[in-house]
């Protein structure tokens, strides 16, 4: 199932298509005798274990560490997080069904608070947890049968579970039919949670856990995979042109469902909520409830980055639900041009192509001071600027350039001014790094492009110069918008 | 028992001066007036699906270490009474890891180690501690009477738990003193959990999630059902905290304080 | 009192007492570690007698904590107790005892006890019932590892939980919950009395 002929792929589609129904049936479950033992083997997100090709039960020994750890939530974000097996998301575990899993939770003596485990994959009262609560230094021990197939989240439940769970701690497990899954190139291991720090999203330093916005459901971070950033980069997900790949995912909360999308890529088949019966097929968007998982399988018909996002897109954009996928490989030109014509399209009117938005521009208070300037920008930044180029300014690796310490941007205002007032589509290079996507012209008023440009040049040890709606007048190239009073 | 019984009694009696001016150095008891307490949890009345609102409980005056018993004083306790030196004691009475930070059976550590929390101690311990200074551990009532100070400062006491959980684990608590509450107590949070004389109390379910208490065939009365207010998490913490201890267990982050009727 | 003058006078102490209670790190009836007779609190039966948890030693014991006015689950503890000594083995009847000790020091006088143990039924070759001061009842409630309190109807909400103690009076199982048969607790008090407990 290699890459080369692009006539294998309708062969693969149809593979993975084929997915009926999986598993045995609780009954059968519980009956299937138990033969040897083996110890799980745990990984760590995004990796998963390897498939089983065991074809009857044995008994899993898991051992499971809880341990609370200080770590990085987002760029010169420090947090205290509460996991099992020392990172977010927990180990993945990978059974059979039919299997007897022996479960050692393990609460390290260096934790401060008790804690317990609920898992999905449990029938039996609280899925483990009250057969498990566990003070630091001391370790519980249950054991369940796995009477059904599937992904399943697990959890801490420990009251108040809010915070638990709000600190980190969920996994998944995966209990593969006795078929097993279909073989594919890679297997990864992706958890959406939402995380609530006192500090605003951004705020450096160690941030405490915030009791009042995880009650008012009020994230300041959405991620995958414990952090900002955690799959992105040289951290990304990779993969082949030809390959098939496999994400299981899951949402740990503990609020917030994922409407879970890969930019630029269908789904050739997903199991639903991460049940094994009923398998869809060629799916754009699979939700992702809140203590539920899905998995979602396809194959790369072309090289790219493609971008995995919770697409309520404000949480990708602003608030770090987003992943990457990098694809590498021959280019497929019938599956995908790229870009033929560079065109101007002028419909009536200059500044057609201007993202004017449906508001109505008003008329931004007009600054005195530099400091002011600075002050209104950074509002305009927010709200403009911001879900491209992040709040940091460091922009998204292979999508959007960092305006932090940019050379384009700081080399020339005058280039600066007319980027932003005309957009900018042409492939260009910042830091020695290529991009090529778009950027649309802003229709802002002379003095919010002024501000927001002034705001962006004193910021991440950027020029700091100043910029005035005098300047932006002279050089903008589409018309500002209509500066219209309420 | 016999002879050897009475020779404790006796060191008991010389050692206990010291214990208590080791007690004064560092403020001793304080004395909390009378008042009401509603318990955080509710309790479900026996063969009802109904949750009672828990009734206030009355508090009457008791006294109360100022700060939990640090390990100098702990010092003076093991000494006058091998058998609750940490290669003396029986398992039954305290895990294998009692007086874990303490190289030896009469040494603590560290000089600075003096001033900060004895952990690592059993509720059996902790309760022959206080019992040599003819007190006992308070119960969670009492405890959680004497933090919630009649009202004064709850956001502030509440954010300040918080922020403890939020702090990384690392050396161990720090030591005792700083401020005090409304009633003259102080360290209630931030440095230690604390056993309570009836930390097992509210235990009797151990899956806190369900609303309706647990089976009954398992538990006599009633059981811990529901909370007062769901939304004091700091309050839920202790709660599990307690659920999920035994009584000869011992952790890294639980000490104690004595406790007993006003003087 | 600085660090090292405390330490000298403890460590003066230490060596006295080390003297004194060198064999006493065995326990003062030499039982195990984890063994519940290492308690010393001191009891009063159904008759009056006054009673330390190891004369129980010697023979395995099913042991459960109570109060004769409970009206719920106190009898169904009783109950199950019952029902394992209907089902003892022939030959063991003599050997295997009942313990049923009270939250309830006020009520749970020895004459109550005889009361409540006379209309069970309960048979006093067997079955002790007993009855101690708070401190003592609370004590024994954490080593059994029973959650309990008193609660404002007079009475004490309580888990239901039955013991099995070996001969050394270490916890060989424990019943958690009542149950129609205690089937698992039977099988362990036959495996006492089979490796000949
Ligand atoms: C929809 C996403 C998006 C938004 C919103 C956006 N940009 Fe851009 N920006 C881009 C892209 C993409 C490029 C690179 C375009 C290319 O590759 O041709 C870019 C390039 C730039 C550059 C030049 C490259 C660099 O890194 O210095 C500047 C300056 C810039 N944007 C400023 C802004 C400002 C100011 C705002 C807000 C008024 C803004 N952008 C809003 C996507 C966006
Ligand atoms: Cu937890």
């Amino acid at each position: 199932m290699r890459p080369g002929s692009f006539g294998s792929g309708v062969a693969v589609v149809a593979m993975l298509a084929a997915g009926a129904a999986l598993g045995a049936s609780r009954e059968a479950n519980r009956a299937d005798p138990i033969v040897g033992e083996e110890t799980a083997v745990l990984t760590d997100a995004p990796n998963v274990p390897p498939p089983i090709h065991r074809n009857h039960a044995t008994r899993v020994v898991v051992h499971l560490e809880v341990k609370e750890v200080e770590g990085q939530l987002a760029d010169g974000v420090r947090y205290v997080f509460w996991t099992f097996g020392g990172r977010v998301p927990g180990k993945f575990i990978r059974i059979r069904e039919g299997d007897e899993v022996e479960f050692h939770l393990d609460n390290h003596p260096d934790n401060k608070n008790p804690h317990n485990i609920d898992l999905h994959a449990v029938n039996g009262p609280g899925g483990g947890a009250a057969a498990s609560l566990t003070a630091p230094g001391h370790s519980s021990v249950f054991s369940f049968k796995a009477l059904n197939p599937g992904l399943f989240v697990y959890h801490c439940a420990t009251a108040p579970v809010a915070m638990h769970v709000g600190n980190g701690m969920y996994g998944m497990i995966l209990v593969e039919p006795k078929e097993g899954l279909s073989k594919v190139d890679h297997e990864y291991y992706l958890m959406q949670s939402d995380f609530y720090t006192q500090g605003k999203n951004g705020e450096k330093g160690l941030q405490p856990f915030s009791m009042e916005k995880v009650i008012d459901e009020k994230p300041e971070y959405i991620v995958f995979n414990g952090a900002v950033g955690s799959t992105t980069g040289d951290k990304a997900l990779t993969a082949k042109v030809g390959d098939t790949v496999r994400l299981f995912v899951g949402d740990g909360g503990p609020n917030v469902v994922s409407s879970f999308h890969a930019i630029g890529q269908i789904f050739d088949t997903v199991y639903p909520e991460g049940a094994m019966s009923a398998p869809t097929h060629n799916v754009q968007t699979t939700t992702v409830p809140a203590g539920g998982a899905a998995i979602a399988e396809f194959r790369m018909s072309v090289p790219g980055t493609f971008i995995l996002v919770d697409h309520s897109l404000e949480r990708a954009f602003n608030r770090g639900a987003l992943a990457q996928l990098k694809v590498t490989g021959p280019e497929d030109k019938l599956v995908y041009s790229g870009k033929q014509f560079d065109l101007v399209y002028q419909p009536e009117g200059a500044g057609a192509r201007a993202a004017t938005g449906e508001r109505q521009v008003v008329l931004a208070p007009a600054a005195r001071s530099k400091e002011e300037r600075i002050k209104l920008g950074a509002e305009v930044f927010a709200n403009n600027c911001q879900a491209c180029h992040q709040q940091d300014g460091q922009g998204v690796p292979d999508a959007f350039p960092p305006l932090a310490g940019s050379d384009y941007l700081n080399g020339d205002k005058i280039r600066a001014i007319k980027t932003v007032t005309g957009g900018l589509e042409q492939p260009l290079t910042v830091n020695g790094k290529g991009f090529n996507g778009v950027m649309p012209a802003w229709t802002l008023s002379d003095e919010d492009i002024a501000n927001v440009l002034t705001f962006v040049y004193s910021k991440w040890d950027n020029s700091g110069q100043e910029v005035t709606p005098q300047e932006v007048k002279l050089h903008r190239v589409t018309a500002g918008a209509k500066e219209t009073k309420e | 028992m016999g002879a050897a019984a009475v020779f404790v009694v006796a060191i008991l009696a010389v050692a206990s001066p010291a214990a208590a001016a080791a007690g004064a150095e560092r403020g001793g008891l304080v004395t909390i007036p009378p008042g009401l307490y509603t318990p955080f949890q509710r309790v479900k009345a026996a063969n009802s699906g109904e949750t009672e609102a828990q009734a206030p409980e009355a508090i009457a005056a008791f006294a109360m270490d100022r700060a939990p018993v640090t390990n100098a004083e702990y010092l003076g306790f093991v000494t006058a009474h091998p058998e609750w030196r940490k290669s003396w004691t029986k398992t039954l009475f305290a895990d294998g890891r009692y007086l874990g930070r303490w190289p030896a059976d009469l040494d603590f550590g560290h000089a600075e180690a003096g001033d900060r929390p004895v952990t690592d101690v059993s509720w059996f311990a902790a309760r022959a501690y206080c019992k040599t200074r003819g007190l006992d551990l308070p119960t969670t009532a009492q405890w959680e009477y004497a933090l919630a100070d009649a009202g004064r400062d709850e956001a502030r006491v509440r954010a300040r738990s918080l922020e403890w959980f939020s702090r990384p684990n690392g050396a161990g608590p720090g030591a005792i003193g700083g401020p005090v509450n409304g009633y003259g107590v102080g360290n209630l949070i931030g440095l230690v959990w604390e056993w309570t004389e009836d930390f097992n109390a509210y235990a009797i379910t151990a899956e806190s999630r369900d609303p309706n208490g647990n089976d009954s065939a398992a538990v006599c009365g009633g059981a811990a059902a529901g909370i007062a207010d769901a939304s004091d998490y700091p309050a839920f913490m202790r709660a599990s905290m307690r659920a999920s201890l035994k009584a000869n267990y011992t952790a890294d982050m639980l000490g104690f304080r004595c406790a007993g009727g006003a003087p | 009192m600085t660090r090292s003058r405390a330490l000298k006078v403890m460590q003066a102490f230490a060596a006295v007492a080390a003297l004194a209670l060198g064999a006493a790190a065995a326990g003062p009836g030499g039982w195990p570690g984890s063994s519940l007779y290492n308690l010393e609190s001191r009891w009063t039966d159904q008759d009056g007698g006054s009673v330390a948890l190891d004369a129980f030693a010697g023979a395995p014991v099913v042991v459960a904590m109570g109060y004769t006015t409970c009206r719920d689950i106190c009898p169904a503890i009783v109950a199950d107790m019952m029902w394992v000594e209907r089902h003892l083995p022939p030959g063991a009847t003599s050997r295997v005892r009942f313990a049923f000790f009270s939250f309830d020091s006020e009520a749970d006088t020895p004459e109550r006890l005889k009361l409540y143990a006379e209309s069970h039924g309960l048979d006093p070759r067997r079955w002790t019932l007993l009855r101690a001061d708070d401190s003592a009842a609370r004590e024994l409630a954490a080593a059994l590892d029973v959650p309990w309190r008193p609660n404002d109807r007079n009475g004490f909400d309580h888990a239901a939980v039955l013991t099995l103690l070996d001969g050394k009076g270490e916890i060989a199982f424990q019943q958690r919950g009542t149950q129609a048969s205690s089937d698992e607790l039977l099988g362990r008090l036959k495996g006492l009395i089979a490796k000949g407990e």
